[in-house]
């Protein structure tokens, strides 16, 4: 193999085996979800009036296309706040806590799997009770303690939240690090003398890379239903902030004469979870090794 | 014989059920219940529905007597007549075969007992006695006469035999379950007896046969609790309730769509806002009449409440009659004034949190929101906290510094609405003698005087700045069309033969 056909193949290589097996669905999904997440990183610039600014007298007024006018293209709400505002407001904020909150996942599960998965022994045992415990425990009692305990606010949102996840991680990682630890490269890395620390970190963690990306992106779809259930419920963000949760549980009282005020943020919620979920899905396809067999 | 008796026992209860099918029931769903139906501990917008069908008092308030169902004449109830014998005496008649609920007859040793429990100064009854303080003793010549003697003379006294709080109970009953289980199972002499009770979901009474102003038109009448607006007219359409209270203007079409029910509606007490004068963030008097005069009113009441609800002419009602003075001017908008007077007060930006119940007050919580972005502009850093328990938890928590309530109109008169308003449930610290000036003025006969010292008290309240007044709120109910039934002003739903028929 000659030096001058190798960049060639490299650049040729991705595309062949990406993008032919991107199917229309998932390639949709990345569009949407980018535009989204551009609206959302945007909101300020594009949102024509502010999240709590309110016009009374045009409380309740229809989206443009349900007889509504141009001042709010997705109507008012009860408060008479632009809809479409609140919207990429909304977006924003869920997208911010459900990022936040599966790093937070992440991050503290792929630890308690690392140590759980590499030291073995009692410690293991104490780590899987945990998680066997969180699992016994209602996600949405937990927050609702918390809350309860300690009050609203952004901080504490995004910590249950990631919490709530994290022993899914935790126990992927530890199954990953047993499998792992098993293979002969690790053995051999051992018998040079390797430290623990070093065989996690170096050799271990590189190869449940991917499985955590996948895991990640299809739990971010769960963790935005919860951030929005939580706002819903009133213990996630509060007013005048705008979550989509918190907009959907806003105009509960509304349903019956103005639907569309549920109808907006529930659409965005669906769209936003499906998108996510299909990429995760996607990506589960093309990087786990078992299904491709 | 025994063939007989078997026989009869077996049709008495075919027959008693062909007699229920053919009586009526009526399902009332409400927003809110009580957790007591002792009517001198319910005494709040919720609790004057419960206690007025199934207690009667001594002068009943005659609602209907005006078309607007606001009527403040006064009618006998139990009382047929009543007399005053010097300026510290009234004689009350009662009127004769009255029973309770449980067969016991109504004498004038329970009128007394009633009132007794009341004063007793150990008793729970903080609120009643305050509002009923003024009573010295209560003499009984026989059966059928009640002598109320009053410490000093007392203008109001009849409207006080009106007051739902006045209802009459049973002495030997009350004796024999105590003051909670009294709360639990009353017995009273209205036209609807209590069968039971279950906190925050219903209360079910049954039609009184012997009440003694007509046979209670429903056979069964229950209060649900259905706290969220769309869920009591989703009740209401599918035919699991018949009437529904507490319905925001902008839900009304949602009712009218239906091919079943009717919009009915009823002015009724005000909307107020209590400020607490103790907190350091809220004691300058200047900072308050800023925060009042940041509030637009005449917005607040054409975009929340479709131009039905009414500014008021300071803290009034007509219904007062010649005490109220249709001169004073309404409650004024001027927001460059106070931002000028925030600014030259002592605030210094402190967060101020305006308490509020999610459904308790027709558009509260959405008022809510609008004024504090009404305070934002005036540089007020101002937030909503909902909390379900927002009447205690705002009278104990000091970091409430705002709340919302509604007013006393219970009784129509200023010494309800003026002192009750802005005593015993404000949170005004330093009231004492506004409360001084307001007994004042409440054991005055003379019209005129009592005229000035309430114009006065009014010069207080609006300079001290202890709350505002946003708005006369409209009562709207959702109501089956054929029921022939009309609110009344303060909440009151009468279910009496008088006002309610089936068709």
């Amino acid at each position: 193999m000659s030096d001058e056909t190798l960049p060639l193949r490299r650049a040729e290589r991705p595309r062949r085996k990406w993008l032919p097996a991107l199917p229309p669905p998932v390639l949709l999904a990345f569009a949407v979800l980018a535009t989204m997440l551009a609206a959302a990183a945007l909101a300020p610039l594009l949102a024509p009036y502010g999240i709590a600014e309110q016009q009374l007298l045009s409380r309740l007024r229809p989206p443009a296309l349900l007889g509504g006018d141009g001042a709010h293209l997705l109507g008012a709400d009860h408060l008479g706040r632009d809809v479409l505002s609140r919207l990429l407001h909304a977006l924003g904020t869920t997208l911010v806590i459900a990022g936040a909150g599966v790093l937070i996942g992440v991050v503290t599960g792929t630890i308690a799997g690392l140590i759980s998965g590499s030291a073995g022994g009692w410690l293991d045992h104490v780590f899987m009770l945990l998680v066997d415990a969180q699992a016994a425990v209602p996600l949405t009692l937990l927050a609702l303690t918390a809350v309860a305990l300690v009050g609203t606010s952004p901080l504490v949102l995004v910590l249950i939240v990631g919490i709530a996840d994290y022993d899914k991680y935790a126990r992927v990682v530890r199954a990953q690090v047993l499998t792992v630890r098993a293979r002969t490269f690790v053995e051999a890395a051992r018998a040079l003398g390797a430290s623990p620390l070093r065989v996690a970190l170096r050799h271990v963690l590189p190869n449940i890379v991917s499985p955590l990306i996948v895991l990640a992106t299809i739990n971010l779809s769960t963790v935005i239903i919860l951030e929005s259930a939580l706002s819903f419920l009133g213990v996630g963000v509060q007013p005048p902030h705008a979550s989509l949760g918190l907009m959907l549980g806003e105009a509960r009282n509304h349903l019956i004469t103005a639907w569309w005020l549920a109808a907006i943020p529930a659409a965005a919620i669906i769209v936003l979870t499906m998108t996510t979920a299909m990429i995760g899905d996607w990506l589960r396809d093309r990087l786990d090794p078992n299904l491709a067999a | 014989m025994l063939r007989w008796f078997l026989a009869l026992a077996l049709l008495l209860p075919a027959v008693t059920s062909v007699q229920a099918a053919d009586r009526h029931t009526l399902t009332v769903g409400v927003q809110s219940l009580r957790n007591t139906l002792d009517p001198a501990m319910a005494l709040a917008n919720a609790g004057f529905p419960l206690t007025n069908n199934s207690f009667d008092t001594l002068i009943r308030r005659d609602f209907a007597a005006n078309e607007a169902g606001t009527s403040a004449r006064l009618a006998p109830g139990l009382a047929t007549s009543w007399r005053r014998i010097d300026d510290l005496t009234l004689e009350v008649t009662l009127r004769e075969g009255v029973t309770f609920h449980n067969g016991a007859a109504l004498t004038s040793a329970d009128v007394k007992f009633t009132f007794e429990r009341l004063l007793d100064p150990d008793a729970k009854y903080t609120r009643a006695r305050f509002q009923l303080g003024n009573i010295e003793r209560i003499e009984t010549p026989d059966d059928l006469t009640v002598r109320f003697v009053t410490k000093k003379p007392d203008p109001i006294l009849e409207k006080m035999l009106a007051y739902p709080g006045s209802s009459i109970v049973p002495k030997d009953y009350f004796e024999q379950v105590g003051f909670d289980g009294f709360g639990r199972k009353p017995v009273g002499a209205g036209p609807y007896r209590v069968l039971e009770f279950i906190d925050n979901d219903r209360v079910v009474m049954e039609a009184f046969a012997d009440y003694w102003d007509g046979a209670p038109p429903a056979a069964t009448l229950t209060f649900r609790e259905i706290p969220e607006v769309s869920s009591r007219i989703t009740a209401l359409a599918n035919g699991e309730v018949d009437i529904i209270n507490s319905i925001p203007p902008d839900q009304l079409a949602a009712i009218e769509r239906l091919n079943c029910c009717e919009v009915r509606d009823v002015l009724v007490n005000s909307h107020v806002l209590n400020y607490r004068t103790g907190h350091p963030a809220m004691a300058d008097k200047r900072f308050r009449q800023g925060l009042n005069l940041a509030i637009d009113r005449e917005l607040l009441t054409k975009a929340l409440w479709d131009g039905r609800a009414m500014v008021t002419h300071s803290h009034q009602y007509e219904e007062w009659n010649e005490l109220f003075n249709p001169a004073r001017p309404k409650f004024a908008y001027d927001p460059a004034k106070a931002k000028a007077l925030i600014e030259a007060s002592d605030y210094a930006g402190q967060k101020l949190q305006f308490i509020t119940h999610p459904v308790y007050y027709t558009n509260g919580l959405t008022a809510a929101q609008a004024i504090v972005e009404m305070w934002r502009k005036v540089g007020v850093n101002a937030e909503v906290r909902v909390d379900e328990n927002w009447s205690s938890v705002s009278q104990k928590d000091s970091s409430i510094e705002v709340r919302n309530l509604s007013d006393w109109l219970i009784v129509p008169d200023p010494n309800a609405t003026i002192l009750w308003s802005w005593s015993i449930t404000a949170l005004w610290d330093g009231n004492e003698d506004f409360v001084k000036l307001g007994e004042d003025a409440a054991t005055t006969l003379d019209p005129k005087l009592r005229f000035a010292k309430y114009q006065k008290m009014l010069d207080m309240f609006e300079d001290e700045a202890p709350g505002t007044v946003l708005y006369r709120a409209r009562e709207f109910y959702g109501v089956r069309s054929q029921l022939t039934w009309r609110p009344f002003s303060v909440y009151m739903m009468d279910f009496r033969a008088s006002n309610l028929s089936f068709e």
